[in-house]
């Protein structure tokens, strides 16, 4: 077994890696360390406008992520350690997070903290999430990982993830939120560095845990996969499953209806309904033909309006939007 | 040969799987070992290969539906085979479960087709027509009937579905019961004839106890959660706050809704009496996770949840010690039943002090006042179950102008408040404090809203009292009947004279029907015998129906079984029972 700490904190780039090694080092079980700058990180069937409060995110400029695996999504920060661990595929199992899990949850244990698994594939302390997991299975290989929420910013998180008061209807994977919790806090003295430590223990024993190296060809292979997915607003965006939306709010002194259909992250059918003043206003009829073809984005929208309107009727109509 | 591919099963758990990729379309070709679609359940995502070379003939769902395993998904064959029956065969199987139909052709016209008109702002301008704040058994059945009855419904619960019985009440309590159960067979099977068993050592690890309890409420929550995701209800976790009749604020969003649906259920009530703050008192709640036994307890309060905790405590091995301020346990069974409930349990060694009013609290003792006089019993812990009160958390009943009586909110028989489009259900009206009842309120209240005649009818309602044997009931009991009606007919059957309890091993008990004297009408029905809650359902349906307790005795019950006994009592009422 081999272990390899990610130097990058690029959420883009790691997760390209990951997938990297995923793919191409069929014959060792890897276990991956890695830590990520403060990102959104949703599972691969999600639908990202769902899960985010997507005038917060372009406002703010976190980065969002669309990851290779399944579940809900998750909020990364410097205090959050995540690990990787990639195996054989014992086919006999399926979405046995068991044997994954248990290690992490005894090296929490040598610290002295006390956790249990929760709901399938949590690990909480106290009934409080520390970890979430997801899996994915190809060709006889299982990559696992999780999240160790070791010292985040579980504000900020809360913040990020709350999408506005619109309803949607999709057939993407759902989020189920949980109550989280930082797992320094149940310790007396410890860094994240010393979660990690522990977690070779764990994992390796007494052995050395041996480092794994790329060669430069391999890593240039993992910047181009970085380059032609992970970074892309098509693989992060477009990629969610199509939706709608519809939310009624208020703009120019009228209540406004909106009801959109998104395909592929781009506006495939807008209906806009307020009342008679406002519609001469803004000229919602024009605005629904107009609007098909450009990204659901808070500052795409915004611009389009923006175009015909003063700006702060540009902005109340477009928060109907999300 | 084509092959029919289906949904796998790919775990001993897994009975459904999303489909969330299908890496070809119908005409595309497929070489073995290439992925074909992508499968997802509980969060983790599979690659399923073809198993031959092919062509994809056809697709039967979309991605992102969820479908039972084993059900099939698609065809794949060579480019010329003949798959008609094939694909009948398969469209029948899918029946019911076919999501919409895969037509690409219809696909690609949709982002053509006209813009979808949004709703009239003026008319129905509020965000959800069903708002309903908690989800315990009445909210969520509400919820759920809502959306079944076409509208659009949100459900705010701020910590479990399933609210207080599913999580603290009655299905944790019963699956309590049900390890007491198992403990108790255990002990006796030597009398059926198991042998080297040594059964003196078996007890319960609360732990263990404590873990299944945990499982079963933990699918059963996830259960109703599935339940209100699959009829399409919008969940919102966090305090709803009743801003005004027609505004709630949950988790720091603000929602517009043309109806509210008040079930936020009830807390553990407290007496007003001096407790020391070194005494251990616990309520239900604590009770349900305890995973050491105490030596001793006084469980103050003799009515259902006392008992049934007394109940389980003694047969672990606690002393316990009941104090009831009424004059009988259980003061809403019938009072033969309690009579020989209070000796089973005297037996079991639960001292019981009825007429009982209690004082004072300290570390050691609970103290009372019986017959002028002071008493006190010692414990090392109280378990206090003296009744629930309606919980009004957000709900600021005078801003709003809902009207209440003694802490509970008044409502009519279609449920309705002092205000016009405010509902409540469940324990918040202080009506009938269970679970079945909030479940059947919830639907009338739903009916009304939606424009139907619906109302409840409180004279109904069994209730279940889960030791063994059972206890249930449905309603006068005797001394209620001739208060009402003057002389009443009375059949009573004793289990002793039923040959399924004596095969059964449990004899205790009889059953009480009480019938009115004019047209022979069932008014209540009485059970103490195994089985009982499970039987009870037969006498609500028959008092439902004014049924007469000659017409049941007419309706054949099957032999050999505990239901003969609850035959036999109706005959009795006529003094006609055959086999007493």
């Amino acid at each position: 077994m081999k272990y390899l700490k990610m130097p990058e904190s690029d959420v883009y780039y790691n997760l390209a890696l990951e997938e990297y090694l995923f793919d191409h080092y069929k014959d060792e079980d890897l276990l991956l360390l890695w830590k990520n700058h403060d990102s959104i990180v949703v599972g691969k069937y999600q639908n990202v406008y769902q899960e985010v409060n997507i005038k917060q995110v372009e406002e703010s400029g976190i980065p969002v992520a669309r990851r290779n695996t399944g579940g809900g999504t998750v909020f990364h920060d410097k205090g959050n350690l995540n690990y990787s661990f990639i195996t054989d595929h014992d086919p006999k199992t399926f979405s046995d997070y068991e044997p994954f899990v248990e290690p992490v949850i005894r090296a929490l244990g040598s610290l002295g903290v006390s956790a249990e698994k929760r709901n399938k594939s949590d690990i909480a302390i106290q009934g409080k999430k520390i970890s979430g997991n997801a899996q994915t299975i190809k060709g006889g290989r299982i990559l696992h990982h999780g999240t160790l929420l070791f010292d985040a910013d579980l504000e900020s998180l809360g913040d990020a993830l709350r999408p506005g008061s619109g309803v949607f209807s999709s057939k993407a994977v759902e989020s189920i939120r949980s109550q989280v919790t930082n797992i320094k806090d149940y310790l007396r003295e410890a860094t994240i560095d010393q979660l990690e430590t522990c977690l070779l223990k764990a994992y390796f024993g007494d052995e050395k845990p041996q480092p794994l190296a790329l060669s430069d060809a391999e890593l240039e292979e993992v910047s181009l996969l970085r380059e032609a997915k992970y970074i892309t607003w098509e693989w992060n965006y477009g990629r969610s499953p199509e939706f709608s939306f519809q939310k009624t709010g208020w703009a120019g002194g009228s209540k406004v209806a909106v009801e959109l259909h998104v395909k592929k992250g781009l506006i495939a059918a807008c209906g806009i309904c307020c009342d008679e003043d406002l519609e001469q206003k803004i000229d919602s009829q024009c605005a629904q033909r107009l609007l098909v073809g450009i990204p659901y984005s808070y500052t795409a929208v915004y611009e389009f309006f923006s175009q015909t309107m003063r700006r702060d009727l540009a902005a109340a109509l477009t928060d109907c939007f999300f | 040969m084509a092959e029919l591919i289906i949904m796998p099963k790919l775990g001993f758990n897994m009975n459904e799987g999303k489909l969330v990729q299908w890496y070809k379309g119908e005409g595309d070709s497929i070489k073995k070992g290439e992925p074909l679609f992508s499968v997802e359940t509980d969060k983790t995502n599979m690659d399923i290969e073809a198993t031959d070379d092919g062509v994809v003939r056809k697709l039967f769902i979309n991605e992102g539906d969820t479908i039972p395993v084993t059900l099939p998904i698609a065809i794949v064959g060579s480019a010329d085979e003949d798959i008609a029956s094939m694909e009948a065969d398969a469209l029948a199987q899918l029946g019911a479960d076919a999501p919409a139909a895969v037509d690409a052709a219809a696909e690609a016209e949709a982002p053509k087709a006209a813009a979808p008109k949004a709703k009239e702002p003026s008319g129905s301008a509020y965000d959800y027509e069903i708002a309903v704040i908690g989800g315990g058994p009445g909210g969520y059945v509400a919820a759920i009937k809502a959306a079944q009855m076409g509208k659009k419904t949100v459900i705010i619960e701020k910590e479990h579905m399933g609210g207080t019985c599913l999580n603290i009440g009655c299905i944790p309590t019963k699956a309590l019961l049900r390890s007491v159960e198992a403990l108790k067979e255990l002990k006796e099977s030597a009398s059926f004839g198991v042998i080297d068993v040594d059964t003196s050592k078996a007890a319960l690890d609360l732990k263990k106890v404590q873990e299944r309890k945990k499982n079963v409420v933990s699918q059963l929550v996830g259960g109703v959660q599935g339940l209100l995701k699959g009829n399409g209800v919008t969940i919102e976790n966090g305090e709803g706050v009743l801003k005004d009749s027609h505004t709630i604020e949950v988790g720091g969003k603000t929602i517009t809704v043309e109806n509210v649906i008040i079930a936020t259920g009830s807390d553990v009530k407290n007496l007003p009496i001096e407790i020391d703050p070194a005494a251990k008192v616990l309520t239900s709640k604590e009770m349900l996770d305890i995973e050491e036994a105490p030596e001793s307890m006084v469980v103050i309060g003799g009515g259902v949840i006392g008992i049934e905790f007394a109940y389980f405590l003694s047969t672990i091995g606690v002393k316990v010690s009941v104090v009831e301020f009424l004059d009988r346990i259980l003061p809403m069974v019938d009072e033969e039943i309690t009579i020989q409930v209070t000796g089973h349990l005297t037996e079991m060694g639960v001292d019981i002090y009825t007429s009982a009013k209690v004082t004072e609290i300290t570390d050691k003792a609970v103290k009372f006042e019986k017959d002028g006089k002071q008493q006190e019993v010692g414990a090392q812990q109280v378990l206090m179950a003296v009744g629930r009160a309606p919980r009004l958390d957000g709900i600021d009943t005078e801003a709003l102008g809902i009207k209440t009586e003694r802490g509970a909110i008044v409502t009519d028989n279609t449920l309705k408040t002092s205000v016009d489009n405010i509902y409540a259900i469940g324990d918040v009206n202080g009506k009938a404090m269970l679970a079945h009842t909030a479940s059947m309120e919830g639907i009338v209240a739903v009916e009304n809203i939606c424009g139907e005649k619906a109302a409840m009818d409180y004279n109904k309602i069994p209730s279940a009292i889960y030791l063994q044997p059972e206890i249930a009931s449905v309603g006068l009991t005797e001394k209620q009947a001739i208060e009402k009606y003057g002389k009443v007919n009375v059949g009573k059957f004793p289990m002793l004279a039923n040959g399924k309890a004596k095969v059964a091993g449990e004899e205790r008990g009889l059953i009480k029907v009480i019938a009115e004297p004019k047209y022979g009408e069932i008014v209540g029905v009485h059970m103490y015998c195994i089985h009982a809650t499970d039987m009870i359902s037969e006498a609500v349906v028959a008092m439902r129906l004014e049924s007469t307790a000659e017409e049941v005795a007419m309706s054949i019950h099957p032999h050999p079984t505990v239901s003969e006994a609850i035959h036999e009592a109706m005959h009795a009422v006529s003094g006609r029972a055959i086999h007493f």
